[in-house]
């Protein structure tokens, strides 16, 4: 976007309004937010129950994390969920391209695939349950034999980063469905002529069309991984014995269960400044696409 | 709408101002499923009628969050009363100062009488701090069909007898034990009752206490007990794999013909397979050693940080009379705390009620409320580790020991 | 268009699709479809463990009605209410204002205020429950409405935030510049030129933020207790059994709890649809 350079008062004028715009964002969102995070950083340093006093710690919390192998197994599961979930908006774009046609009814369509998005994970995580059941399940019917997989430390955090794709896709598809709409028919037909077909028209033509899309879609997977945190309560609680934990889960488990507030609010640090390296990456490409 | 949000704010702010009215007790109540709503809803209400100078303003809250907020209400705003479970959970905060010590209302009621059982749960170094409502008790739930099926003709009573019904099931091709491991404290049912056979009452409580290693042989004995039974495929395939919920089915199609559980379950059992359920004691290890029992209660408290002191006793003294006991226990298919209560009439519960009245060895809460509950859980883990892989038992013991050091270190 | 639209296909192309529109559905809906089976299913059925087989008995007037009549399950919804739009309408608001400060105003400091409300907006939640917690007991909010309004406004401002900067960015700044030289104030310029060319971005980030907050439930477990002011979600977990979960109850009241959001969702599809589309501009 060009600017002409605007004189001084007026700038600072400006600078004013634009303050005035920030201020209540700002505030609500720095008692809520900002506040409670910079609290929890302090609160990692000590040693509290909720209950009595607290007593200053110094890195004792993050020491003995850093002892603990269900940290370590927290984390790897972590990645898995980050790496994993990323099959999200690939399948959600495949879905868009295959739902982007306007048949006799496709909002009713639509609207039935994007609904998984709106049940809550309790229900989702009890359906998943059932299918994956050794005795019972759909699909034990389906192999033919029982597979446990939620009571098998090796399969667990499998089973349930796939019951965590179901709503995910959807919500992919509809930013990708918004996007195809929005892109311009013109460059779509220069690529046709000029002979791109199938897969080389996708990748080099449409997709970069869908580049704002794509941002979305993995900010909000990204960010959907991270909160994976229902779905682990309802159909594991983290086991069998902490083998699909994520350090969210392990963060409440030790702040809930055992009222250990210094500890799971360094658990939190940990995985804050996981994430900073995150979103300083992306907060870089999206600054860096628009100058 | 503004309107609405206006007088609720106005019905939170006069609930929270610091001042409750006097004549007006807060009643913060733990319930899963409408059953256990209802009866309190009808109780409180009773008790209105009784007393109608005090108004009672019950909460109901949802058992697991109700677990996660307790501590919360208990040192910031209190309720005048709350409901919770006996032994350590009830100890946990009695020793941090934020129960109120309701000694005095013990003689004063007659519950020295009649809760006599109870009373050692309900105390903390000497003195009470919960009035108990009710509690259950734990035993083998078989179903008589299947154990005829595989010729079992009469209801083990010692280890040997058990381990030979186990045999003749498995011959029968039924499994003969299910457990829904992945809920672990179906698991720790198994410790517990092995433990109280095999090491006795005072053993048990020692390991509970935090005051003997998990590397100690007499812990070593219970695991290789429950070996034997992992070993001979006694147990379900796969049972990590299930939950409370969804191990039952297999009982229920007889595809397992018994189950470890508290007589909570019984209410639950669809009635044609309930006809053929039985229900009988842990049998007996060691003859030597007294038997014990499980026998969780649930209680209400008086939070220190209580406004209506005064109103919440006279509260507590109605809950402790016999028929109130009674009506709890019967909707929430658990038998009634106070023993002049009418017993319930489900024959599960009374056998239930004759287990524990009979009971020599001592009466233990259960293991995680026995326990700090992050012992426990590890504990818990730990077991569940030991039923996938009982080859790994001695790094599980090793590694539960250092986290005792840990835990009771603090 | 693309992928190529179907008139364009060959005809036996073109009825293999139509044929494969409603299988596609049909496999992608079977949980949801297992949900809508289990909330019919009786008791006795699931302690079968008749999981996916035909209910042996249809008990869906049983099963509402016990959500329905025999909970409070529409006091819960009021409550939902009463918490999701005032929250939307918040979040949207001021989040349409910042991002219409950060697109529009090159400042110092403009990035690192960006970043903040991004940062914030990836940070675990659990990360906030214990000092939001104190922070609401505190400021006397605990167990209300407003507690909960308050905190879900700015939570949700971060992402909300991002969102709009960015579509704003995508609007043309001729269109700024025109209504300046035309003698408008910044405020008009705000809501005369930029909220109407938003409009479609706002309906669409309502309805996301919506689901958002309708569908939360570790909030309302942090900041209420008892019903006075507890959502739908909470009430759902409420209808577990005593011992052994009533998952058929539990079903039925989720089917109920999400049914708000997928109406909404088909009712506003267009604007949905329309509103992500950021970035088409720039072609």
């Amino acid at each position: 976007m060009s600017r002409n350079k605007v004189h001084a008062p007026l700038a600072q004028r400006r600078k004013r309004t634009a303050l005035l715009f920030l201020l209540p964002a700002m505030v609500i969102f720095a008692v809520y937010v900002i506040y409670p995070i910079l609290s929890s950083f302090c609160l990692s340093f000590y040693n509290w129950d909720g209950v009595t006093d607290k007593s200053w710690v110094g890195f004792a919390n993050y020491n003995e994390l850093f002892h603990n192998p269900v940290f370590f197994t927290a984390l790897k599961n972590n990645v898995l969920w980050l790496v994993l979930l990323m099959l999200a908006p690939p399948i959600g774009l495949a879905f868009a391209l295959y739902l982007n046609q306007s048949v006799w009814g496709m909002r009713l369509v639509k609207s039935l695939f994007f609904s998984p998005f709106v049940l809550s994970g309790v229900v989702i995580g009890l359906i998943f349950s059932w299918f994956y059941d050794p005795a019972f399940g759909l699909l034990k019917l389906i192999v033919g034999h029982g597979i446990p997989v939620l009571g098998d430390e090796h399969y667990a955090t499998f089973g349930i980063i796939f019951a965590a794709l179901w709503p995910q896709v959807p919500f992919c598809m509809i930013l990708y469905l918004t996007g195809l709409t929005g892109m311009n028919p013109e460059i779509i037909e220069a690529g046709r002529m000029e002979g791109a077909k199938g897969w080389t028209l996708l990748w080099h033509v449409v997709l970069p069309q869908l580049k704002s899309a794509t941002f979305m879609s993995i900010t909000l997977t990204v960010i959907g991984a991270l909160r994976s945190f229902d779905l682990i309560a309802v159909m594991s609680g983290g086991g069998p014995y902490d083998s699909s934990t994520v350090l969210a889960y392990f963060m409440y488990d030790q702040s809930i269960k055992y009222f250990r507030f210094g500890y799971s609010a360094a658990i939190a640090v940990v995985l804050f400044l996981i994430m900073s390296v995150f979103i300083t990456y992306q907060l870089r490409r999206l600054l860096r696409s628009e100058s | 709408m503004k309107k609405v949000v206006r007088y609720s704010a106005l019905c939170a702010a006069l609930a929270f101002s610091a001042l409750a009215h006097a004549g007006e007790i807060t009643v913060n109540i733990a319930f899963k499923g409408a059953g256990s709503r209802a009866v309190w809803e009808s109780i409180i209400s009773d008790f209105e009628k009784a007393n109608p100078d005090v108004k009672v303003k019950p909460a109901f809250i949802e058992e697991e969050t109700y677990k996660v907020q307790l501590p919360a209400w208990l040192t910031t705003v209190s309720p005048d009363i709350v409901k919770w479970h006996e032994g350590e959970r009830m100890a946990y905060y009695a020793e941090r100062g934020l129960l109120e010590d309701i000694s005095a209302e013990w003689p004063k009621n007659g519950w020295d009488k009649q809760f006599a059982s109870l009373k050692q749960a309900s105390s903390y170094k000497g003195k009470q701090y919960a009035v108990p409502t009710d509690y259950f008790a734990w035993g083998m739930y078989y179903r008589k069909d299947l154990f005829q099926k595989a010729g079992i003709t009469s209801e083990p009573k010692t280890w040997e007898e058990f381990l030979a019904a186990c045999k003749k099931l498995k011959a029968a091709g039924i499994a003969p034990i299910a457990v829904g491991g992945r809920d672990s404290w179906t698991l720790a049912a198994w410790f517990d009752y092995l433990d109280f056979r095999i090491n006795g009452y005072d053993n048990h409580m020692k390991l509970m206490n935090g005051e003997m290693a998990y590397t100690d042989p007499k812990v070593k004995k219970v695991y290789a007990a429950w070996k034997t039974l992992i070993d001979n495929k006694y147990f379900i395939d796969n049972p990590t794999s299930y939950t409370l919920d969804s191990v039952q089915p297999l009982f229920n199609q007889g595809q397992a013909a018994m189950t470890l559980m508290g007589t909570f379950l019984s209410p639950v059992i669809p009635p044609q397979v309930k006809a053929q359920t039985g229900f009988f004691q842990f049998p007996v290890i060691n003859a030597a050693v007294p038997v014990a029992e499980d026998g969780s209660a649930e209680c209400l408290n008086i939070p220190a940080k209580a406004k209506n002191k005064p109103d919440a006793k006279r509260f507590l003294a109605f809950i402790g009379k016999p028929e109130i006991s009674a009506r709890i226990a019967s909707a929430l298919g658990t038998l009634p705390a106070n023993n002049q209560s009418q017993m319930p009439e489900d024959p599960i519960a009374r056998k239930g009620f004759q287990i524990l009245s009979g009971t020599t060895g001592g009466i233990a809460q259960f293991y995680d409320r026995d326990m700090t509950k992050e012992m426990a859980d590890e504990g818990m883990k730990g077991m569940q580790r030991f039923v996938t892989d009982p080859s790994k038992l001695d790094e599980i013991l090793a590694q539960l020991e250092q986290t005792r050091q840990r835990v009771y270190k603090k | 268009m693309y992928p190529l639209p179907i008139e364009k296909w060959k005809p036996a192309n073109r009825w293999f699709y139509k044929a494969s529109l409603p299988l596609a559905l049909l496999v992608w809906l079977l949980p949801l479809l297992a949900v809508m089976m289990t909330s019919v299913r009786s008791n006795d059925d699931l302690m079968q463990g008749n999981y996916w087989g035909w209910p042996t008995k249809i008990a869906a007037f049983e099963n509402y009605r016990a959500v329905l009549v025999e909970s409070p399950m529409l006091h819960y919804f009021w409550n939902s209410c009463l918490i999701t739009f005032p929250s939307v309408v918040g979040a949207i608001m001021l989040s349409a204002m910042a991002g219409f400060a950060l697109a529009t105003y090159p400042f110092k400091g403009n990035t690192a205020i960006l970043a903040t409300f991004v940062g914030g907006n990836f940070v675990p939640v659990q990360i906030l429950m214990i000092p939001v917690r104190d922070l609401t007991l505190r400021m006397g909010l605990f167990n209300t409405v407003e507690g909960l309004i308050l905190f879900h406004v700015a939570f949700q401002t971060g992402f909300c935030t991002l969102f709009l900067r960015n579509f704003i960015k995508e609007l043309p700044y001729e269109l700024v510049e025109a209504a300046r030289v035309e003698g408008a104030t910044e405020w008009q310029l705000f809501y005369k030129i930029i909220i109407p060319l938003i409009t479609p971005a706002l309906a669409a980030l309502a309805i996301l933020v919506f689901t958002f907050i309708w569908n939360d439930y570790f909030w309302a477990l942090c900041l209420t207790q008892g019903d006075d002011a507890a959502p739908l979600t909470v009430g759902v977990s409420a209808l577990k059994g005593q011992w052994t979960t009533a998952w058929n109850l539990v079903s039925a009241g989720s089917l109920l709890a999400a049914l708000p959001s997928v109406l909404m969702f088909f009712a506003m599809q267009r604007h949905f649809i329309a509103g992500l589309t950021f970035g088409a501009t720039k072609g």
